[in-house]
């Protein structure tokens, strides 16, 4: 069992560390703070799985590496009890660059803590498991990120850790190798192996992990099962993006695009979103409940309007479209006033970033009477999956039945 | 750092500094040799250096030869770890390895370098002037002080490069210095006066004394500078390792 208790870590930046010795010999400080982790407890039992999700800068990298132990935080403790090895695989650590392949086998083994005999007994299997081939002869930097990931997730899972710790890794591999992996830690977990997995792919998270924490600013802000974790990481993503600078410009270079926004303008769209009806993110589960929102603000009276969404792939191929007239509603918009219509829907979209386009017009197409067609007004993301697993872009719901067949059919 | 990992690594430490070269490890022992070769041409050939008292022609050269290889011994200990951390950082990020135990691959590969070439000196001696007999054994335990010194102030050394790589340039000209003050290519007997209390007064002239004595004399060297030796390393050793254990956060922030 892993027993993490008020952990906190607070980095001093110094211009250069020389700025270090300054400050011990002139007893004065010449650094400025950054807290990245303030009093983070969590405990794991053997055989649990624990995801660690935030924004960047939350602290998920420093609190990995002071759990593998190579740096040492201010406050708390770390314990495992029962003894047991902490690995942790992260991109660009622990392989010597200028070694071949097998050496750094050897050494990664040692450091870990393996036996010359245990790491003699298994080097086979690790330069079979790695696939690496007559590569592993090569130094590791002519390796491709993704190699020198196989090599050191190899020598990891071999090392028979306690508690397996992943930052970010996976991301590299390709689809095989993550399947080989996914695989391999799958029976570390039958075995009692705890594993605690940093990812930016909230799929995974609820793939792999039982339990997941939220970090943000370096304190732990929600905790719990993987679903409502990552809901909670969505809404808190949103929020940032409010925020940021960057998506308010290209919203003001859409608005700039006027061929992309067109019509008569009786009535106007002034704003749209595709979010998640419980957490309002725009990153949504698949399968989740969600809400199709346009806000309408109408100039001229459209007695008998038709309010249409079409949603469509980063290809911009079509996925679904429809509008009010189709479903058979009744709109009628009135001079001077303001509308928020809603379209409360089920994604069964695959996982992927999508954009919504909207119109309002009369009668069945906007190709008669068009007041307004925004392409593009707003994007969504679907990631990760709720109910079913599925793949590709819909989720259908196919029934199943099994008979025996009488007669000959082959 | 379990033993190990301190033999893969003392391993490597030999055949990888040279590796791609067709000699290899080979290197790590003809660099102090040439320069014994050098000095003994210099010195005892051009210059005539005599031994006062000793009528070889052989005498320099096993003079200079047995100050010579445990300096080279010495230095490049405390050398090669002012730029340790920052050469292990990926194994340092990689796990629990404890920083005090990174020295000692320096200081096993340096005393293996040293115990080579000490036998390729005792092969020249045994077939010139003779072997020193018993003394001999004292080099074990002269070796021993001397690295714990060594030890000490190559913790000290590595700790502080992080926070000043300046560090490296002024340790390599100081030992540029030291050697110097050490009487290694020269006699004590030849020092001036004013110098004589600088020369004596310095940690590593104590212990090539003790060398002098066993190689050259072919006595047993005095105990007490062996102990003045050893308790300076260990009193050094625990200062450095009293001042890691303040700063060892910090290093590895700054790794």
């Amino acid at each position: 069992m892993i027993s993490v208790q008020g952990i906190s870590k607070r980095f001093r930046l110094y211009r250069s560390p020389a700025d270090r010795l300054k400050e011990i010999l002139l007893r004065r400080p010449f650094h400025t703070d950054f807290q990245a982790l303030d009093d983070v407890s969590f405990e794991l039992s053997p055989g649990q799985s624990l995801g660690v999700i935030g924004p960047n800068g939350a602290g998920k990298s420093t609190l990995l590496r002071i759990l593998a132990g190579a740096l040492l935080p201010d406050r708390g403790t770390v314990r495992a009890t029962g003894g047991g090895r902490i690995c942790l695989l992260s991109i660009g650590i622990g392989m010597d660059p200028n070694e071949s392949g097998l050496r750094n086998i050897d050494l990664s083994g040692l450091v870990l803590g393996m036996t010359p005999a245990e790491i003699a007994a298994k080097r086979q299997a690790i330069i079979d498991f790695t696939e690496l081939g007559d590569f592993i002869h090569e130094p590791v930097r002519s390796y491709s990120s993704g190699m020198a990931l196989r090599l050191g997730f190899a020598v990891a899972i071999h090392a028979d850790p306690a508690c397996f710790i992943i930052d970010e890794a996976m991301a590299v591999g390709d689809a095989h190798f993550q399947q080989k992996c996914l695989h391999r830690i799958r029976a570390f977990r039958a075995n009692g192996g705890s594993l605690i997995l940093v990812s930016h792919d909230l799929n995974s998270i609820k793939l792999l992990t039982d339990r997941a924490l939220m970090l943000h600013r370096g304190k732990v802000v929600e905790q719990g099962d993987p679903e409502t974790v990552t809901a909670a990481y969505n809404l808190l993503i949103a929020r940032l993006a409010e925020g940021d600078p960057r998506i308010q410009l290209e919203q003001r270079e859409v608005q700039r695009h006027r061929s992309k926004s067109y019509g008569d303008f009786a009535a106007r769209i002034t704003r749209a979103a595709v979010v998640d009806a419980q957490t309002g993110a725009s990153v949504i589960s698949a399968g989740s409940q969600a809400r199709i929102d346009l806000d309408v603000a109408v100039d001229r009276a459209i007695p008998g309007a038709t309010i249409g969404i079409l949603i469509r792939d980063r290809f911009g191929q079509d996925i679904f479209g429809t509008n009010t007239h189709h479903l058979g509603r009744q709109v009628d918009l009135e001079a001077g006033k303001s509308y928020r219509a809603s379209f409360p829907v089920r994604l069964d979209l695959g996982v992927g970033m999508y954009t919504l386009t909207v119109a309002i017009h009369t009668a069945d197409t906007h190709l008669t009477d068009c007041h307004h067609w925004f392409d593009n007004i707003a994007g969504f993301e679907i990631a990760g999956t709720t109910g079913t697993y599925f793949i590709g872009l819909v989720r259908l719901a196919p029934d199943f039945t099994l008979t025996e067949s009488t007669g000959s059919t082959a | 750092m379990t033993p190990a990992l301190l033999v893969h690594l003392t391993r490597r430490d030999l055949t990888d500094r040279f590796s791609g070269s067709a000699l290899g490890g080979l290197w790590a022992f003809i660099q102090p040799l040439v320069m014994v070769f050098i000095f003994t041409v210099i010195f005892s050939q051009i210059m005539s250096a005599r031994i006062p008292g000793s009528g070889s022609p052989f005498a320099y050269g096993m003079y200079l030869m047995s100050g010579m290889l445990p300096w080279v011994a010495f230095s490049n200990t405390c050398l090669r770890c002012s730029n340790l951390f920052s050469e292990r950082k990926a194994m340092i990020q990689q796990g629990r390895i404890a920083l005090a135990s990174l020295p000692l691959v320096v200081v096993a590969s340096e005393c293996f370098t040293f115990f080579v070439t000490t036998t390729i000196m005792l092969v020249i001696m045994a077939s010139t002037d003779g072997l020193p007999g018993w003394p001999l054994v004292a080099v074990i335990p002269v070796l021993i002080a001397q690295q714990i010194l060594a030890y000490g102030l190559g913790l000290l050394l590595a700790t502080f490069t992080v926070f000043l790589a300046d560090l490296r340039e002024i340790a390599s000209i100081f030992f540029q210095l030291l050697f110097w003050f050490t009487p290694i290519v020269y006699f004590t007997s030849v020092v001036p006066a004013a110098v004589q209390p600088l020369v004596m007064a310095n940690p590593a002239s104590i212990f090539v004394e003790s060398y002098h004595a066993i190689y050259v004399t072919h006595t047993w060297p005095d105990l007490m500078p062996v102990l003045i030796t050893a308790g300076l390393g260990v009193a050094v050793t625990a200062f450095a390792l009293w001042v890691l254990r303040r700063l060892e956060r910090d290093v590895r922030d700054f790794l």
